[in-house]
């Protein structure tokens, strides 16, 4: 159930990508073969990006593919290493639960901001953050029960 | 750094951002240090203005946005932009709408945009400065237009506005939308053949140094607004709002006054760098795009009729 | 003057492994809570605001491109080509990496687009082939870094505008630096090389029956690269619609001709493709957002101020231009640094007799060093994150590349001839 449910992002972001080549290719093929650009192209190209990068951090997530700097970390023993490792994990949490606050607000305000061509609102732009930001919080949540269970001894030290 | 006075109350001068996307030392640029010099030394320096060029704060939709949430900002945008939030003013980014500038400005004193510019007020946006004189659009190609028929086949680029991509496609070019910063490597390998904008625009951008051909077909008279938030100026005594308002108007004025210089000086010099002026009849231009005012179902009825009423 | 203070609560963060992009964002959200009556929802916008940038929209195309050249084994292929004219020296396969970039560098304008389509063709390649991979990733990395250097580039064409120089100048001035740097890595690549003793992986020239074989079978590769360069080149279309059209050639390579792709290693290089953006685009973003505050608070017209009241020499102007920028470029991203700071600074260039497009190569070639230098230049970080690889691991086995790449800056600062030789 749970690893299914983590495929769910994976599965939105690769359709997304999918697509982002599938058009770009199409405006090729629409502007020489029939002469009659896609406008939309540019408008359609942002929302995907937006959604892929959103969606595509949760994944990346899972597998531990977001950039740090480990260098001083890595330095010191597991049990304080853990304690950092909370305080860290708990503020980042604060950071991306706040983060999916302002983008509620933030889409929410932007009803009557709409591209120029498809009139689409900004609001399906500014959703994906928020979404993926809390999608971002649960792996969080997940990291700060592990350093815990070390602090307490009780958790493997990787 | 740290408030802004207005909003607190408190004495300190009051701040104003003013945010566009051209670069420093573009016509833009100059009438903006002209307003700031004017309303800093006509306020004693209590009203500050802090120029954000080449779209430091973001682009236009995001400043105006910036601006509707309460920053003290103002950005230069135009009706082509404002009618996502008030359809009816893009009429006034149509082509060949009038031959005569000054008739157009006389429509952003007329009633009927009183009215329009209270239900910009609803949305939030507050006009600052209402008769600032963008330039006349020309078009800068590899091959020469005299007539529609020579726009057959020529990729041009537009900004990403539908009444231009309209227009531009009426004459018989294929509209190509895409961010100006791409132009210049886009002519470079041919993926499009001309760029229409204002002739310094077209200078400024060095486009000249890939295509050589200037047709002044004019299609488009673009005049701009400067906007803000309503949410802070509302906030601002009616003095100093006032006080705001008047410069922004000889700020205007003095942008008119520079494009019609501009464009004569840009014109020398891009003959001088190799450049073939053509001047072709509009005529036939403005009945091929004739049909672009028929084809937004979401204006109000009988709109290009009531706008040709106010301009006679 | 906040602005220090946030950037200090940036660098704290850093130190303490938490993400970059959590990070960069967490001291952004502190500037609005903290020093400014601006609404905090902005924040979000400016971080959004980065990915509606179209040219973005080549990143991922070019590392699903790499990744699927190297699962199909259009890569192998490539390689063997290129191994007909290097094999014979040390360390070829880094050469070639190298030559590879130099000549993507005429033809796409993004060296975040070149490294990632390169790092994931020719990094697995080469560790097969026995290089270590932060090296061959450091290879990678330093040889993109070329790409905005030689004509076409975005950077050169801002410069031009900005500075009211003529673009042709630009890309002629370009030319002879570009070579330059690619000339420096592959000797400082020849001497790790040698020292490490990757040696060359044939003993003799090939023979002129080996050499048509090998062509012969991949001629559906030298179509892709005719494709690309050409494509670009030859007036069809742009470097992410390139991108987006080569993923097409590779996967009707990989089924048809080749046929050793099948549907699990799309799905798998999709995937890759966009944990990889991810990763690299969000700490874009998060950077971008901290531009803006930057900009609010007049950052760089504070920086311009003080390097301009250094006006008494022009080479120490130089010198001190150029550690401000190294600095502020492991902050900012490099164009928006070009846009705000050359105006302020280009009176005082004029004054001190400095040639406008010999300065503008200066600062484009600094900038394209802060791509790599710690903690957010963004050609290490992807090239990190595509090839598995340590930051630590890259600053250490890509020593003696930086070093060449230090080396390029100086030259082309203080020998003007660089950039003025072809320049009329
Ligand atoms: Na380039
Ligand atoms: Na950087």
């Amino acid at each position: 159930m749970k690893a299914g449910l983590s495929r769910v992002p994976s599965l939105i972001a690769g359709t997304a990508l999918f697509g982002l080549v599938a058009i770009t290719i199409a405006s090729v093929v629409m502007r020489y073969v029939f002469a009659a650009p896609i406008f939309w192209l540019e408008e359609v190209s942002g929302l995907l990006m937006i959604w892929i990068v959103m969606i595509g951090a949760i994944t990346a997530e899972r597998d531990g593919q977001h950039l740090s700097i480990p260098l001083i970390m890595d330095g010191l023993p597991s049990r304080p290493r853990a304690v950092i490792g909370v305080f860290v994990s708990l503020l980042s949490l604060a950071v991306l639960l706040y983060t999916s606050y302002l983008g509620v607000i933030l889409a929410l305000g932007a009803r009557t901001k709409i591209t120029s061509i498809l009139h689409i609102s900004w609001t399906w732009i500014d959703l994906a953050v928020p979404v993926g930001a809390l999608g971002l919080s649960a792996y969080m949540v997940a990291h700060i029960v592990r350093d815990i269970r070390i602090i307490a001894g009780r958790g493997e030290s990787e | 750094a740290f408030a802004l006075g207005s909003l607190t109350g408190a004495n300190a001068a009051t701040e104003i951002k003013i945010a566009y996307e051209n670069n420093p030392g573009e016509p833009v640029d100059q009438v903006m240090h002209y307003w700031k010099d004017l309303l800093e030394k006509r306020s004693n320096g209590e009203i500050v203005l802090q120029l954000y060029p080449s779209s430091q704060l973001g682009a236009k939709k995001d400043v105006t946005e910036q601006a509707m949430m309460g920053m003290n900002v103002v950005t230069l945008t135009d009706v082509g932009f404002l009618q996502d939030y008030e359809p009816d003013l893009g009429v006034l980014f149509g082509p060949y709408l009038t031959d005569d500038p000054k008739k157009l400005f006389d429509i952003y004193e007329s009633d009927w945009f009183k009215e329009k510019n209270e239900k910009l007020k609803e949305a939030g946006i507050h006009v600052v400065m209402n008769n600032y004189l963008y330039g006349v659009r020309h078009l800068l190609a590899k091959k020469p237009v005299e007539k529609p028929e020579d726009m057959k086949g020529l990729k041009i680029r537009t900004p990403n506005n539908i009444m231009q991509i309209k227009s531009i496609e009426a004459m018989g070019a294929t509209a190509t939308p895409m961010p100006l910063g791409d132009v210049y490597p886009a002519l470079t390998t041919g993926m499009i053949d001309g760029v229409e904008n204002p002739i310094s625009v077209l200078y400024g951008g060095k486009f000249h140094e890939q295509a050589k051909y200037l047709s002044l077909i004019g299609y488009l008279t673009n005049t701009s607004l400067w906007i803000g938030g309503e949410a802070f100026f509302s906030s601002l005594p009616q003095e100093t709002l006032d006080m705001i308002h008047e410069t922004a108007h000889e700020a205007g004025v003095y942008s008119q006054e520079l494009a019609a210089k501009e464009d004569a000086k840009f014109i020398e010099k891009m003959k001088e760098e190799g450049v073939t002026v053509v001047e072709p009849d509009i005529g036939p231009f403005r009945e091929a795009t004739r049909a672009v005012y028929d084809q937004f179902p979401e204006w109000s009825p009988n709109l290009y009729q009531t706008i040709q009423d106010q301009l006679k | 003057m906040s602005w220090p203070v946030i950037v200090l609560i940036m660098l704290v963060l850093f130190a303490l492994n938490m993400r970059l992009y959590i990070a960069v964002f967490a001291a952004v959200l502190s500037y609005f809570v903290f020093f400014s009556p601006v609404p905090h929802q902005i924040a979000v916008q400016r971080l959004i605001g980065a990915s509606q940038n179209m040219s973005l929209v080549a990143i991922p195309f070019f590392i699903l491109l790499g990744t699927l050249m190297d699962h199909t084994g259009v890569a192998r292929r490539l390689l063997r080509v290129a191994d007909l004219f290097v094999g014979k020296f040390t360390g070829g396969m880094a050469l070639t990496n190298i030559g590879l970039s130099t000549l993507l560098g005429g033809v796409s304008a993004s060296n975040l687009a070149d490294s990632a389509m390169l790092t994931r063709m020719l990094v697995p390649e080469m560790e097969r082939a026995g290089y270590n991979r932060a090296f061959a990733a450091a290879v990678t990395a330093s040889g993109a870094l070329i790409t905005p250097i030689i004509p076409p580039g975005i950077a050169l064409i801002i410069y031009a505008l900005v500075a009211d120089v003529s673009i042709g100048s630009m890309f002629m001035a370009g030319i002879l630096p570009g070579i330059m740097m690619a000339v420096l890595l592959m000797l400082s690549a020849y001497f790790v090389s040698k020292r490490r003793g990757y040696r060359p992986s044939r003993e003799q020239w090939p023979s002129a029956g080996e050499t048509v074989k090998t062509l012969a079978l991949a001629w559906p590769v030298l179509l892709l690269l005719v494709a690309i360069i050409g494509g670009i080149r030859m007036n069809v279309f742009t470097p992410t619609e390139a991108g987006a059209v080569a993923v097409a050639i590779v996967l009707a390579i990989g089924f048809v001709i080749y046929r050793e792709m099948r549907v699990e290693h799309v799905v798998h290089a999709l995937t890759e493709t966009f944990k990889s953006t991810s990763a690299v685009m969000l700490v874009i973003m998060a950077s971008s957002a901290l531009a803006w505050i930057l900009s609010l608070e007049q950052a760089a017209q504070q920086l311009a101020v003080m390097i301009t009241s250094f006006t008494a020499n022009k080479y120490v102007f130089l010198l001190l231009l150029n550690v401000i920028l190294l600095v502020l470029g492991m902050l900012i991203e490099g164009n928006a640094i070009l846009i705000v700071m050359v105006p302020l600074i280009m009176p005082t260039v004029h004054q001190l007799g400095i040639d406008p497009v010999h300065f503008g190569i200066v600062i484009i070639v600094n900038l394209a060093l802060g791509c790599l230098s710690p903690p957010v230049g963004t050609v290490m970080l992807l090239v990190c994150n595509l090839a598995k690889v340590k930051m630590s691991d890259f600053l250490s086995e890509g020593a003696l590349l930086f070093a060449a790449l230090f080396l390029s800056l100086i030259l082309v600062t203080y020998v003007p001839m660089l950039s003025l030789a072809f320049v009329n």
